[in-house]
């Protein structure tokens, strides 16, 4: 078994992918079920998110599903589509224990439900396509549905590719009761077979069995017709057998080490299950030497320089001085549950955890990551942007007194005055709900104890 | 009246009886933690301890803040939420702590003095050291034995492996009298061991983590005297969390008083908790919702716990910890160091309560 590193230095957070040293563009990318879709609909395939439904200009779709709050459910059932362009003035009180009919910060300005997320609207004679199906709007209009849920895009995707509006890593979308109901992007199912699954984590498309999630893992030692995991090694390692009647189907193929007794392999490996793995997810089996997790898909690496450290819990993203790097998270209580975690959106919610509602006091506690000037990123989930800091809105391109800070999912990222060194996290969980509904987290990139992301 | 929760009182140690010489192998054995809980001294109707009644939550104390002077979120809950953040610790003026009164309390004598703030444990030992009874002890959240926070902190110690502790005696000759054993502290990696009805039981194995729980390693000397464990004044730190941030305690001149068993051992740990490691663990490891289900207002008990810290004064000499003492219960474990063989770990529960 392998052993301890307390402090993990690696240049990328694909950790995964390191031990191949394949250049991003080398990568592979996640296959997928191809269903029948409406006339210009598309698949795009995200470099976090894997693949993901695009309406005919490359924009993200959005499903908001029906989720539990602390006081009750909001969000869409299957075919009753509830976005539109009310604009709510007080919360709904749902967000246990703050009581309903609060006025809304930036309230004379507020947006409505479809101004952040614009339905897909169908043709008036548009008719079921596979899993697409046409929902009537209390409007009267007609709108697209997957798997009954109406689809939606978001104004904060720009170009195709783009997943700014929400996300499948932290609990497939979110535990509504601690994060709000969030909206989840919509795509087609991963193209493994039924006794796999694949969980969305910092790190990529990690590829898990669909019973349990118990992590899947592959062996260097191992060709992609012979296992030679022997009776030792299997006493720590499961193969994930096939059963008797399935056939190869695009990636994934079987072996037999014994007459009778198959295993599945993935892109030429076969795959295993960890039996000392304690939690679903796990990437404690990678620690072993020769043994690795599989990713469906890889996740782009962080900014140049930045580094991951270990600490009592897992690993955490730190940046260029090793500082762990902070995501803020926000959600408001109003029926439409719109987010409030991003620079064009109002900073109220930010400045109260941050500094008591002062910007200069956010500023010395929770300080934005700055980029150098010519700092660049190679993809479209790492960003740099301007930041006005005296109200931590997003600022033109170098006007005076901005900042020039590293963003995630265009969300500038954060550093934590308490942290003294790499790996602390001292402020991971900070704010309310314990950082997921108005507040920060730690950016994890592994967790060895299943803890609670939200 | 003793009121220390009935988990301790009315429990057997664990199932099984071992004996020692058969767990006292290479003149050590092990422990896990399978009890704790903050040793709150209480009568049944509370009025001896809290003459004014319990603690308002937050609830309570929204609508005193906030009721008939604004209906703006961000000077209300935004409001409420950045003192939970930033916490002051000017005296309140629309709302009011309850703190814990009169001269019992569980606990140990830490300074080895008897001070005119000190309390006299129920069996009459003077000089109690327990500042922070005064703090938890009229807030139901923490009160025995259904208290929600006294539930899911220990709730989440058994069944979070983050929080597992191990206590290992080494160099002992004798688990009734031994004046010098060394002790140590270490985090574990594995679930706690049941029986069939699914009470934690001894005789379980832990794997200790030495990978990330080095933090969590301390040694220290200890003495046994009628079966009693003492051990000397350490500073140490320990994991506790509820699952969701992966907050710590950490406490000066930390000790445990313990009756050690064969099958197991219990009674009190105490030392002078850091305040603000302690203040920022509350929201860290559960929220303001879950703070209400017991009435715990978190920025009126950091005002007292500040008013109240009793040890290490920094250079302004501001006391920056609070005397505190734990009820525990730890059942035998079978230790395991790195270099021994594995056993295969069963899985960890999923939290599946107090979402």
């Amino acid at each position: 078994m392998k052993h301890i590193k307390g402090t993990i230095a690696l240049a990328a957070i694909a950790l995964a992918a390191a031990a191949h040293a394949q250049t991003r563009s080398k990568e592979p990318v996640e296959d997928y079920v191809h269903e029948p879709m409406p006339p210009g609909f598309q698949v795009v395939v995200a470099e976090l998110e894997g693949p993901v439904f695009a309406d005919a200009s490359g924009k993200t779709m959005y499903t908001w599903p029906l989720n539990a709050v602390r006081n009750g459910d909001l969000g869409e059932r299957k075919n009753e589509p509830t976005c539109d362009d009310t604009h709510y003035k007080v919360n709904t009180g749902l967000q246990s224990p703050y009581p309903g009919g609060l006025e809304l910060p930036e309230v004379a300005t507020r947006p409505s439900c479809i101004d952040y997320w614009p339905p897909v609207y169908a043709p008036t004679d548009a008719k079921p396509v596979g899993s697409f199906t046409v929902v009537k709007r209390k409007d009267g209009k007609t709108q697209w549905a997957y798997e009954g849920y109406a689809l939606y895009t978001s104004h904060l995707d720009q170009q195709p590719g783009d997943v700014r509006g929400g996300t499948k890593w932290w609990r497939k979308g979110g535990d509504g009761r601690e994060t709000g109901v969030l909206r989840v992007p919509a795509g087609p199912p991963p193209a493994v077979p039924p006794q796999f699954d694949v969980n969305q984590i910092a790190s990529g498309r990690l590829l898990v069995t669909a019973a349990n999630d118990r992590s899947i893992y592959v062996y260097d030692k191992d060709t992609a017709t012979k296992s030679n995991c022997d009776a030792a090694c299997l006493r720590e390692w499961a193969p994930v057998l096939a059963p008797e009647n399935v056939k190869p189907q695009g990636e994934w193929a079987i072996i037999q080490n014994s007459p009778g007794v198959k295993q599945w392999t993935f892109r030429g490996k076969p795959v295993y299950t960890h039996i000392l793995d304690s939690i679903p997810h796990s990437r404690e089996g990678s620690d072993v030497p020769g043994w690795h997790n599989v990713f469906t898909q890889v996740a782009p690496p962080a900014p140049k320089g930045w580094t991951v450290h270990g600490n009592r819990e897992g690993d955490v993203l730190a940046d260029e001085q090793g500082r762990t790097v902070y995501i803020y998270r926000c959600n408001d209580d109003a029926a439409d549950q719109l987010a409030c975690d991003h620079p064009t959106m109002p900073q109220v919610y930010r400045l109260s955890v941050c500094g008591k509602g002062d910007p200069a006091l956010c500023n010395k506690t929770f300080p934005y990551v700055i980029a150098a000037k010519d700092a660049k990123s190679d993809t479209r989930i790492w960003s740099v942007m301007d930041i006005d800091p005296k109200t931590g809105r997003k600022a033109a391109p170098g006007a005076p007194g901005s900042l020039h800070v590293w963003a995630y999912r265009d969300r500038p990222v954060y550093t934590c005055a308490r942290d003294k060194k790499a790996g602390d996290i001292e402020c991971d969980s900070w704010g309310e709900l314990f950082g997921l509904r108005n507040g920060f987290k730690a950016f994890w990139v592994r967790d060895d104890f299943g803890g609670y992301h939200g | 009246m003793r009121a220390i929760s009935a988990v301790f009182l009315a429990c057997a140690m664990v199932a099984g009886t071992a004996h020692a010489e058969d767990v006292l192998k290479d003149r050590t054995i092990g422990y896990v933690l399978i009890n704790k809980a903050y040793a709150t001294w209480q009568t049944p109707d509370g009025k001896k301890e809290c003459p004014q009644g319990f603690n308002h939550g937050p609830r309570e104390q929204f609508k005193e803040l906030f009721e008939g002077v604004t209906d703006k979120i961000a000077e209300t809950q935004l409001a409420y939420e950045a003192e939970i953040a930033f916490p002051g610790t000017d005296p309140e003026t629309r709302t009011f702590f309850r703190e814990a009164q009169g001269p019992t309390a569980f606990g140990l004598n830490l300074d080895g003095k008897v001070g005119p703030n000190d309390f006299t444990s129920p069996e009459g030992e003077k000089g109690i050291d327990h500042q922070m009874f005064r703090v938890v002890g009229c807030t139901e959240n923490y009160r025995g034995p259904d208290g929600s926070a006294r539930h899911f902190i220990e709730s989440y110690m058994q069944k979070f492996n983050y929080n597992r502790w191990l206590l290992e005696l080494t160099d002992v000759d004798s688990l009734a009298d031994d004046d010098d054993v060394t002790v140590t502290i270490y985090r574990g990696l594995d679930p706690l061991a049941t029986d069939a009805a699914g009470g934690f039981t001894s005789g379980g194995t832990q794997r200790v983590d030495t990978k990330r729980g080095k933090e969590f390693i301390y040694t220290m000397k200890g003495k046994i005297v009628d079966g009693v464990l003492t051990t000397a004044p350490t500073d140490i730190t320990f994991p506790e969390s509820q699952q969701r941030g992966f907050p710590y305690q950490s406490v000066h001149a930390w000790r445990a008083r313990l009756k050690l068993t064969p099958d197991g051992a219990n009674g009190l740990m105490a030392g002078y908790m850091d305040v603000e490691r302690w203040y920022h663990n509350l929201p860290q490891q559960w929220s303001t919702h879950h703070r209400s289900y017991g009435a715990e207002p978190m920025p009126s008990q950091y005002r007292a716990a500040v008013r109240l810290a009793d040890g290490y004064p920094d250079a302004n000499g501001k006391n920056t910890a609070i005397s505190t003492a734990w009820e525990v219960r730890f059942a035998q474990a079978l230790i395991m160091h790195p270099d021994e063989p594995k056993t295969v770990a069963a899985k960890s529960a999923k939290s599946d309560i107090a979402r």
